[in-house]
């Protein structure tokens, strides 16, 4: 083998060197913009909004004393803190046995379970809340109107326009994170710090509480407090279960300030401030809680299938597994479905009553409905591609360490997730509904509110895929020529990509089915299906609500079907390509 | 195929000093071996060389081109430096051809000319046959190669190769050794090996250095490192040794208790001064009582028949032990009295370690 060199041209080195630099420079400098648009401003602008007066638009602190000095003001704030409260603890009740039972039992039909309660994962809760109208409303609800024909009784079985009823729906549809998290930590725990206790005498029973549930504490402490923001921050289900009876919470309440003439901006913006300070300090002792860890992890390698046997409790234990599926899910879906398929609710499901009218008019007749799904598809794909972009970038760029200012980036990518979506969208409104930025109307205001909504999923999303790519990689690249950028481009990009689509979808799937960060920032021509479902709601044509829901579910279903397929594929064809090789 | 100057060379990370002023001169087409236990600054000091890392102070220099200072780094791939890895890095989503085919492609080199590199690359490490094949369907060892052969297909200036043994099961480790080697001695590229094993280093380098928190202990042929060791660090980690502490005497010699050791004085310390004899256990003979000089008495600990030599350790009778490596038909047994030569030409006074 001969040799002929220099083959990379010395004299290219220092201008190479400073075109490199020149490229950090220009990256960091777009991406800064970009976070200063997305999450500084809307956030600046609540901060100063909220120390200035509606009427005189001077300075003053008179907005934050008003909310703790009126009942009007503080009432929704104490509704709020018992309803997120019951959330956390009812969901906790129900979702670890849970995971315990479909992780670590002989339970029946536990995939089908797994199933079921990850479909309530991804159900809106808002149209869980529609479909509990349906149900338990209390004179035309289903249940109430059967109980009233099977026991002849003039009260209803139950009220679902209530706090207990808004509590029990909100937290159906909380369990599936619980149960993720804790079924999680449950499949990651390795198997032999269970057996070790077995073969040093310890009963099944002794071995769950002094081995399982201490290792799994975590996860559970974590969820519990995922499950306390949840049920402090969410805004449709609040708005179609107990704004009808005149009760608030702090998100309807701001709603509410939306709909004052003029509205209160000013006071919305101080109003915004309960929510992110139990929000920041309920992230913050998730931070104490995990440590540097970003997941619950306990180590260890894939369980073997031994389970412990239920005998004489299976069948409970079933019934009791079976909660959320059946009413988060199965009734719920029923319901809608059915209701969507009918001429008319009141005449219930009989076969004259159904028709296909409602599709029909949703896809071809409407308008609104067919502008709504374009603009649901539409801004959920944007808005997912820019997320995951920026997310890609930044995650790179700390991961990698290759600047010195990457823990800023890190930061403001990280701050929304301690903002609840009704925030964002007063901040939003706020920034960019006014000279010299007002986007008020357009698709652009609604993408970028859901880009900042959901950066944070991306980023740690990103982060997780880096992680698991060795930098070795990237050096090796670097090492036989390659620049930072190509090295990033032909070898990390292509190495991501399984991840990334995972990753879009992610983002993607809350993005449709996202009610309250666009709730103040779309106009009747940039409606989403969410908020058009919203203010069918208010017009009381459920048939036609209930056939857009079931759109809105088929169209996330399908996109998530897509890529699924896109992503087998390509693993597919990678496969076959790499199996050609082995021929000699 | 250049000359590489390493000047006052120090990295550290906030209080913690990785690498303390070190200087190496590696001729032109030699191989050097960085050799060291973990933390010892070896892979660091690889770090800097190929460009991912900024020193602190000190400088790198390739012929006459200055490569990296605390003010500028010349980044890796503007160096002329290839780097293997010690996890191999071969890329999963490439077939082996597409990964040493990798550097070539972006030298914007004419398609029948990266073919003709790329063949010669595979060639050289011998995995024609395995062109297309994916990382996922190879053994270590062939990763190991084309590893290699991407490092060496872009013909550089300067080969850097970190631990790329250490992943490799024992039999496959030592027909490497022999195979880095052949590769080095037909092209002749300047290459800088780290490794943790002392086998390694002697079996493949023209020069090691050897290296321990941060500092460079001694810079030598192998020979010099083994017969001739800087100081008791260096010769405890390359093969076995034995210490005898002592005071010394005028003219080369060691006083352990009532026993006299005639010696190579290599130390600089004055007579009256604590000082450490050396010796290795496999220049140790057993003898009779009678034998007058260099002799000590003891008695057996442990004897370990290991097939081509029985490893013995003498407690002796002025406190301490010895280790000796003696033909395997002699049976020691434990308890037994024992009498030790020391030839005095095998053994060394060396400084007491601080």
């Amino acid at each position: 083998m001969t040799l002929s060199f220099p083959t990379m041209p010395t004299r290219s080195a220092s201008i190479g060197h400073l075109r490199h630099h020149m490229l950090r420079w220009i990256v960091l400098a777009v991406l800064l913009a970009a976070l200063i648009l997305l999450v500084v401003q809307p956030l600046g602008w609540i901060l100063y909004n909220g120390l200035h007066d509606d009427d005189t638009g001077l300075w003053t602190l008179g907005n934050h004393r008003q909310i703790f000095a009126s009942a009007a003001l503080m009432k929704p704030v104490l509704n709020s803190l018992l309803l997120a409260s019951a959330v956390a603890v009812l969901s906790t009740l129900l979702g670890v046995p849970l995971a315990w039972l479909v992780a670590r039992t002989d339970l029946p039909g536990r995939g089908f379970i797994r199933v079921l309660t990850l479909a309530a994962f991804v159900t809106p809760s808002f149209i869980g809340a529609l479909g509990w109208i349906l149900l338990a409303a209390p004179n035309s609800g289903w249940l109430n109107v059967g109980w009233r024909v099977v026991t002849g009784a003039q009260a209803p079985l139950m009220n679902i326009y209530t706090m207990a009823g808004t509590i029990f729906v909100c937290t159906i549809y909380t369990v599936p994170y619980t149960f993720t998290m804790v079924s999680s930590a449950l499949d990651e725990m390795a198997v032999e710090l269970e057996d070790a206790a077995t073969t040093l005498g310890s009963g099944v029973m002794r071995t769950m509480i002094t081995v399982t549930i201490p290792l799994v504490m975590p996860a559970v402490l974590v969820s519990f407090i995922l499950s306390f923001i949840q049920g402090m921050t969410l805004f449709g289900v609040p708005a179609f279960l107990l704004t009808p009876s005149g009760t608030l919470v702090v998100t309807t309440k701001l709603a509410e300030f939306y709909q004052l003439f003029p509205p209160a901006l000013f006071l919305s913006a101080a109003y915004c401030l309960p929510l992110v300070i139990v929000t920041g300090g309920l992230f913050y002792v998730r931070h104490k809680i995990l440590g540097r860890r970003q997941f619950v992890t306990v180590g260890g390698k894939g369980r073997a299938g031994r389970l412990i046997r239920l005998k004489k409790w299976r069948l409970p234990a079933l019934a009791f597994a079976l909660i959320v599926p059946v009413t988060a899910v199965l009734l719920p879906y029923v319901a809608i479905v059915l209701v969507s398929l009918s001429k008319a609710w009141g005449l219930g499901p009989v076969p004259s009553n159904l028709t296909f009218h409602w599709y029909r008019w949703a896809i071809t007749e409407n308008p609104e409905t067919q502008r709504a799904i374009v603009n649901s598809l539409l801004y959920a794909g944007v808005a997912a591609s820019f997320c995951v972009l920026l997310g890609v970038i930044v995650a790179y760029i700390v991961e990698r360490r290759l600047l010195r200012g990457a823990g800023l980036l890190a930061v403001l990518v990280t701050i929304p997730i301690i903002i609840p979506g009704i925030v964002l969208s007063v901040g939003f409104f706020s920034a960019y509904t006014r000279p010299p930025l007002n986007f008020y109307g357009t698709g652009t205001i609604v993408i970028a509110a859901f880009v900042a909504t959901f950066l944070p999923i991306a980023y740690s999303q990103a982060g997780s895929i880096l992680k698991g790519i060795s930098p070795d990689l990237e050096r090796a690249a670097r090492s036989v020529g390659a620049s930072e950028g190509r090295a990033f481009t032909a070898i990390t990009v292509p190495l991501m990509r399984g991840g990334l689509v995972a990753g879009w979808l992610l983002v993607f799937i809350p993005i449709m089915r996202e009610l309250s960060v666009a709730i103040f920032l779309v106009s009747p021509k940039t409606n989403v299906m969410t908020t058009l479902i919203y203010n069918y709601k208010d017009g009381g044509n459920y048939e036609a609500v209930c056939a857009t829901s079931t759109l809105l579910l088929a169209a996330t279903l399908m996109i998530v079907l897509l890529a699924r397929f896109i992503t087998e594929g390509v693993a597919r064809r990678r496969r076959n390509a790499a199996s050609l090789g082995e021929v000699p | 195929m250049s000359e590489i100057h390493v000047r006052k060379l120090s990295r550290s990370y906030g209080a913690y000093q990785a690498l303390k002023s070190c200087d190496l001169v590696i001729p032109d087409g030699a191989l050097l071996a960085l050799l060291g236990p973990s933390g010892c600054g070896k892979s660091t000091t690889l770090q800097l060389l190929a460009g991912f890392d900024t020193p602190s102070s000190g400088e790198i220099w390739a012929d006459q081109e200055l490569l990296s200072s605390p003010q500028k780094v010349i980044p890796p791939e503007h160096r002329g430096i290839s780097l293997v890895f010690q996890n191999y890095a071969v890329w999963p989503h490439k077939t082996v051809a597409e990964n040493v085919a990798f550097g070539l492609k972006l030298r914007k080199l004419s398609r029948s000319e990266v073919e003709a590199r790329l063949n010669r690359a595979l060639e050289m490490v011998r995995l024609g046959a395995l062109r297309d094949r994916y990382p996922f369907e190879l053994s270590g060892g062939q990763q190991q190669r084309v590893a290699l052969a991407r490092a060496l297909a872009v013909e550089p200036k300067i080969l850097l190769l970190d631990e790329p043994l250490s992943n490799l099961d024992a039999h496959l480790r030592e027909e490497m050794r022999f195979e880095i080697r052949r590769v080095h001695d037909e092209l002749g590229i300047t290459t800088v090996y780290v490794t943790h094993d002392q086998g390694e280093a002697l079996v493949t380098a023209d020069k090691v250095a050897v290296m321990r928190a941060g500092v460079v202990q001694q810079f030598g042929s192998p020979e010099d490192i083994f017969e001739k060791p800087a100081n008791t660090f260096v010769a405890s980690f390359i093969g076995s040794n034995n210490e005898i502490k002592g005071v010394k005497e005028a003219g080369g010699a060691l006083r352990v208790g009532p026993t006299t050791l005639r010696a190579e004085d290599r130390s600089g310390v004055a007579p009256g001064q604590p000082a450490v004899l050396c010796i290795r256990p496999s220049r140790l003979q057993l003898c009779d009582a009678t034998v007058p000089d260099n002799r000590l008495d003891g008695i057996v600990k442990r004897s370990a028949y290991l097939g081509e030599y029985r490893d013995v350790l003498i407690d002796l009778a002025d406190g301490g032990t010895l280790r000796a490596f003696v033909a395997p038909h002699l049976r020691p047994s434990i308890g037994e009295s024992v009498s030790v030569h020391l030839p005095p030409t095998a053994c060394q006074i060396l400084d007491a370690p601080q």
